[in-house]
């Protein structure tokens, strides 16, 4: 898979990327693993862990997904191509704010975005999903960890480190 | 200015988890450097747009703060953190050991737990009819192997015009 064709991929799910960088897991699935085989499935999951475990944007995926298809120019081409699409909304968007949100076909988009990015969202917890029905052991754990997350709302990122900690220990 | 980037790079440092944008509140909002009001209309615009709302919002925080060469600083700080940790991992972590694979493989397991938590309180605040049916229908395209971006623009006519609709016959 050539640079461009890596910058085309995450410029085209970088702009509708709504609901954050993990609504756009079942497009890099299906066109990194599935179709092009740029990736296999195993790095595709180690990438989406390795970018859950580090601190700052939930993007950061992105990284190891691009390293794995071409190098560390793989790295920054995905990074950067994912980023342009909605920095450069912004600035358009930001500057016109006032105006478009008194808009009825902007606050109908408003209304209809919110159930667009949960349906991306399950259709990334779809993909992610998949690979992990034939562990019972890794559904116990999947299932322990959303509970947690939903009934004691502590913060992700004991639940995700934690997961890793079981994972070391071979309980996971 | 220095003092305005190294807050941007703790953010970057200490986001973890959902509901990231909470970390930029706690650095510009409460010590008084972004006004509150100011703050919640950046926040609607980043949550709106694409991409990731903490990096949408800390370039739109570092464009009040100090124009657009704040704001690329902003979007630079809170991404290097992380990178930087993801950069040496792929470095030093080999993912074909047994070791770091059943670490990988832990992770992976919290943090698909995590996203079913998520997506689970994001399909828990979805009303009415036309809501769910169109996180329905988004998912099951895109599941039916629909590329993405056809998916969002099909199902998103689909939705304004229907919100559209009903917007002009509420009495």
């Amino acid at each position: 898979m050539s640079l461009i064709d890596l910058a085309l991929l995450f410029l085209r799910v970088g702009a509708v990327s709504f609901g954050g960088g993990s609504s756009v897991l079942a497009e890099l699935q299906h066109d990194l693993v599935d179709q092009r085989a740029a990736l296999t499935q195993q790095q595709f999951l180690t990438a989406y862990a390795l970018g859950q475990a580090t601190p700052g944007p939930g993007i950061l995926f992105l990284v190891p997904m691009g390293f794995y298809v071409a190098g560390a120019p793989g790295a920054i081409v995905a990074l950067v191509a994912f980023m342009v699409p909605p920095l450069f909304l912004q600035v358009i968007v930001a500057s016109q704010w006032e105006r478009l949100s008194r808009s009825p076909w902007i606050r109908a988009l408003d209304r209809t975005l919110v159930p667009i990015s949960v349906g991306l969202i399950g259709a990334s917890l779809h993909v992610l999903g998949l690979p992990l029905l034939g562990d019972p052991r890794a559904i116990i754990g999947l299932v322990v960890a959303a509970l947690i997350a939903v009934i004691l709302r502590p913060n992700p990122a004991l639940i995700v480190l934690g997961g890793g900690a079981l994972g070391l220990l071979g309980v996971l | 200015m220095r003092s305005i980037l190294a807050r941007f790079l703790w953010v970057g440092l200490t986001a973890f988890g959902a509901a990231r944008w909470t970390s930029l509140e706690a650095a510009f909002v409460r010590p008084g450097l972004l006004r509150e009001q100011d703050f919640i209309r950046d926040l609607a615009i980043a949550q709106t747009l694409p991409g990731p709302a903490m990096v949408n919002l800390a370039a739109l925080c570092g464009m009040r703060l100090g124009g657009v060469r704040v704001a690329v600083a902003a979007t630079v700080l809170v991404l290097l953190p992380g990178l930087v940790a993801v950069t040496a991992a792929l470095v030093w972590l080999n993912a074909t050991d047994p070791w770091v694979a059943r670490l990988f493989h832990g992770i992976l397991v919290g943090a698909v737990g995590v996203a079913a938590a998520s997506f689970w309180r994001g399909a828990g605040r979805l009303r009415g009819g036309s809501a769910p049916s169109l996180a329905a229908a988004t998912f099951l395209l895109i599941a039916a192997g629909l590329p993405m971006f056809a998916a969002v623009l099909g199902v998103g006519a689909l939705g304004v015009l229907r919100y559209r609709w009903s917007a002009q016959t509420l009495p």
